[in-house]
Order: structure tokens, then sequence, then C-alpha cells
């Protein structure tokens, strides 16, 4: 069956539907396709501004390759710029670092403001000349990254062609917006990593579906059961999953976290779990939110970077710490499965399997809004 | 040994010191010293653009004195 009319298949009805063929999981070409149009040509996660909380903080992040820096700048705005000079592209922010002034590239000394303005060209017209007629320094500015905050993850858009995150997210910033408030990160013992040997895919297609709970997380299903749960779907944006029955976690004096302020009476119980297209994975809570950004080395590697948020600071020091290994461990739960589905992905005669009508509608909306961005984003290409 | 020859490599000395320790705070100091010292306004406009440069990465109290320096001879705007 030729390509096109195996993406077709994919975006049947779900009950008649088969998933993404294999090569969509292991093959190089086509994770640079994918790379292209679903990473680079969407709103993509890239870190949390909580990476940088001080004016001046600087932290350089290759993302698929492209080297990055994400910056507070002296105006307290979070930005994210291509970590290259205007002059001959030498990275400019090697290592983690608080700028102080300017940021001064290591090679010829240009300099540029935390804002991404060219503000010297050092000898640029000979000795002791930092002018020259030819250097055009309102022309030379730092390439600025598309960049957006929402929920503490730093979102960015390298192709620059996206509607704008807050038309493209809106049903969801809806939806959540009792959460759309400052989130306060729970420190260094409340971000982890995972490194999961698997398709980027694989992850948020785990993430969608409560199908699995019962069978891979066996310590969750004794509280939250399979039928307390239900779907959450949108098509070409989000989808995931709810549950009813949501129970604060306690320490061993009762001590839970404070709520968040004004929440509507339903997220007493209720927890939502959404996958963000194409690679945030997202939880909110009464108590408390996580987002796991996913980010690919290659078709068959990933890591997850978990972060912890909470109401408000100082949040007690043990019962984040429990909070953290609670949900690692939740998370690490995934892994084999996660790992298997990859392995599983070189079985010749695998044809992208079938899904649940009753279970998997969510992880088919996201399979099918792969397959028709691809699709599309290939004719474009043509 | 003429004074002003020592006084001279005592600079460099502690110019190259300066860089070796990746002092940049003490390093735009040094070379707004040489630009400052020397009779040769070349010279001088070349040791202040180093000064200037490192001066606006620490974001040094002179900065501003070492830009209208610059300003001054048409080497800055």
């Amino acid at each position: 069956m030729e390509k096109t009319a195996r993406l077709n298949q994919v975006c049947l009805p779900v009950d008649e539907a088969n998933g993404l063929p294999n090569e969509h999981y292991t093959c190089p070409s086509v994770f640079k396709e994918e790379k292209d149009i679903l990473l680079f040509g969407k709103w993509s996660g890239l870190a949390v501004s909580a990476q940088i909380p001080n004016i001046g903080d600087a932290v350089p992040i290759s993302f698929q390759g492209t080297p990055l820096f994400i910056i507070r700048t002296k105006k307290n705005k979070v930005k994210v710029f291509q970590n290259t000079c205007r002059h001959r592209g030498m990275i400019l922010i090697d290592r983690v670092k608080s700028i102080e002034g300017a940021i001064r590239c290591p090679y010829h000394s240009w300099c540029y403001s935390t804002e991404g303005s060219l503000i010297s060209t050092p000898h640029v017209g000979g000795p002791g000349r930092n002018l020259h007629d030819a250097i055009d320094r309102s022309e030379l500015g730092l390439t600025e990254i598309r960049s957006h905050v929402w929920m503490g993850v730093i979102w960015i858009n390298l192709s620059g062609d996206a509607p704008k995150f807050e038309d493209n997210m809106k049903e969801l910033i809806d939806r959540w917006s009792d959460f759309d408030r400052p989130l306060f990160h729970g420190g260094k013992e409340s971000s982890f990593t995972i490194e999961v040997a698997a398709n980027w895919k694989l992850a948020v297609e785990n993430y969608c579906e409560s199908y699995h709970l019962p069978w891979v997380h066996p310590g969750l299903n004794i509280y939250s059961k399979l039928e307390d749960h239900y779907h959450i779907e949108h098509k070409n944006k989000f989808s995931g999953q709810g549950t009813r029955v949501y129970q604060q976690l306690k320490d061993g004096n009762g001590n839970v976290f404070p709520d968040f302020a004004d929440l509507n009476a339903k997220w007493e119980t209720a927890a939502e779990y959404i996958a963000v297209y194409p690679n945030v994975l997202l939880g909110v809570h009464r108590d408390h939110a996580f987002v796991i950004i996913l980010i690919p080395d290659g078709p068959e590697k990933t890591y997850e970077h978990i972060h912890l948020f909470y109401s408000k600071e100082n949040t007690p020091e043990q019962l984040r710490l429990q909070n953290m290994k609670q949900w690692k461990l939740v998370f690490e739960e995934d892994v084999p499965v996660v790992e298997g589905m990859q392995r599983g992905r070189y079985a010749v005669n695998f044809d992208g399997g079938r899904f649940s009508p009753a279970m998997d509608n969510p992880t088919h909306c996201f399979h099918c809004w792969v397959a028709n961005e691809v699709q599309n984003g290939l004719k474009h290409k043509k | 040994m003429d004074s002003s020859i020592k006084n001279k490599i005592d600079l460099e000395e502690k110019i190259l010191t300066a860089h070796q320790n990746n002092d940049g705070v003490k390093l735009a100091e040094l070379y707004a010293k040489a630009a400052y010292t020397t009779s040769n306004l070349n010279k001088a406009c070349f040791f202040m653009v180093n000064a200037y440069t490192l001066a606006l990465e620490c974001n040094h109290p002179d900065t501003l004195s070492f830009f209208q320096f610059l300003q001054k001879y048409d080497r800055e705007k």
C-alpha cells in the first residue's frame, strides 16, 4: 500500500482505522519529515520558564540540532534566540550563566543586549573603530524564535508561521482557565528526566489513554478505576483523559498541598491529563500540576523532562518529595510498555494495529493529527 | 629601564593575568588605563574599544564614560 493510502487508513473512523505505519517510529527520513512538519511547524515545548527564574539567566538548549538559548531579559521577559552570533555564526551561550550586562560573542566580541539588539561591534571598521557603513546594527540583532509561556512551559514555533499560540490553543486555555495563573515550580526535587528507548509519539499515545491503567499502573487503579475516567479529544489540537476521583496526597500527619485559589467545584475530585500536540504532556489537579516535555533524540530515543508545580511557594519539602516519588513511579511504570511498542515496530507484518473504539479514541485522535499534518506538510513542500 | 617602559610592561602583564583569570571587570579597567596613558589616539581607541566591550559584558559602572570616549572620536555611536 502506498504512503498516502496508509495515512488515509489512519484517519478512518476509530472502529475502522489502523495506527501509523512502522516507519513513523523507526525510519530516520520519516523522523526528519515529522521533525520539520510537527516539531518545527507547530508550537512545541522547549523548556520551563522556571529554568530562568532571575533577570539575566540564560540557558543554552539544542532543539533537534538547532542551537537556541532561553533568557530572562532585563525587562523581565522570557525570550528564545537562535544561539549564534550574526557575525560568523559562533555559539554565544555555551553554558548556563547569568548575563550581567551584554551577551558578548566569545569569538570577535560582538555584543548584544538581552533583548537581542546588536549594541557593539568591536574593531569592525578596523582597529579602534566600532563602526563601518556596511554594518547596520539595526539589521543584525539576534534571531528571535517565536515563543510563548503558558502553564510554565516555554513553547516555540521555529517555522514562524503557526497561528498565534493563544488562538491555536484557545480551547485548552479556556478549558483550563482555572489554572491560568502563576504556577510555582517545586524546585530541584521537583524536576527529573526519564530516558526512553522509543519514538516520542509512543510516549504521547500512551499518555493519552486510560485503557492501560489497570494493567500498567495497578497502584493508581486501586482508587482511580477505569470507569472513573473520561476521554478528552479535540481534533487537531490535543487529547487525553480525565478522572473524577482524584485524591490529594497526604503526609503522615494528614497534611496536603494548598489548593489553587478559586477553583471551580469540579476540580475538588477531578484531574485531567492532556497531551498538547506535538510534544507536551500536561496534568492538572486541585493542588498541583505537572508538565512533561518530550525531547526526541532521533527516531528511537526520547527524553522526558518532568516538572512539578504548586499553587504557592514554599510548600512542605517532604510532601513535595513524596509527590515527586509517586509520579516518578507512575511514569517509570510506562517505560517498559512504551519501549515494548517501539520494539514491536520492527515486526514487518505489523499494520499499525487497531484501536479499541471505546477506549483508544484519544490515541486515535493523535494518530489522525499526525497523519493529516504529515500529508498536508508534504503536499505543501511539493 | 625607563620608567614608562616598565609601567607599560607591568600593565601588559596585568592584562595577560586578567585574561587568564577571565576577570572582565579588571580587564575593562586595565584596558581603560592603557587607553588613558597613551598619547597615540589610534592606540588609545584600540584599547578603549576593548575596555568598552568588556565593560558592556560585565555592566561596569564606567561603561558610559568609555562609550563617550569612543563617541568623541567617531569610533562608536
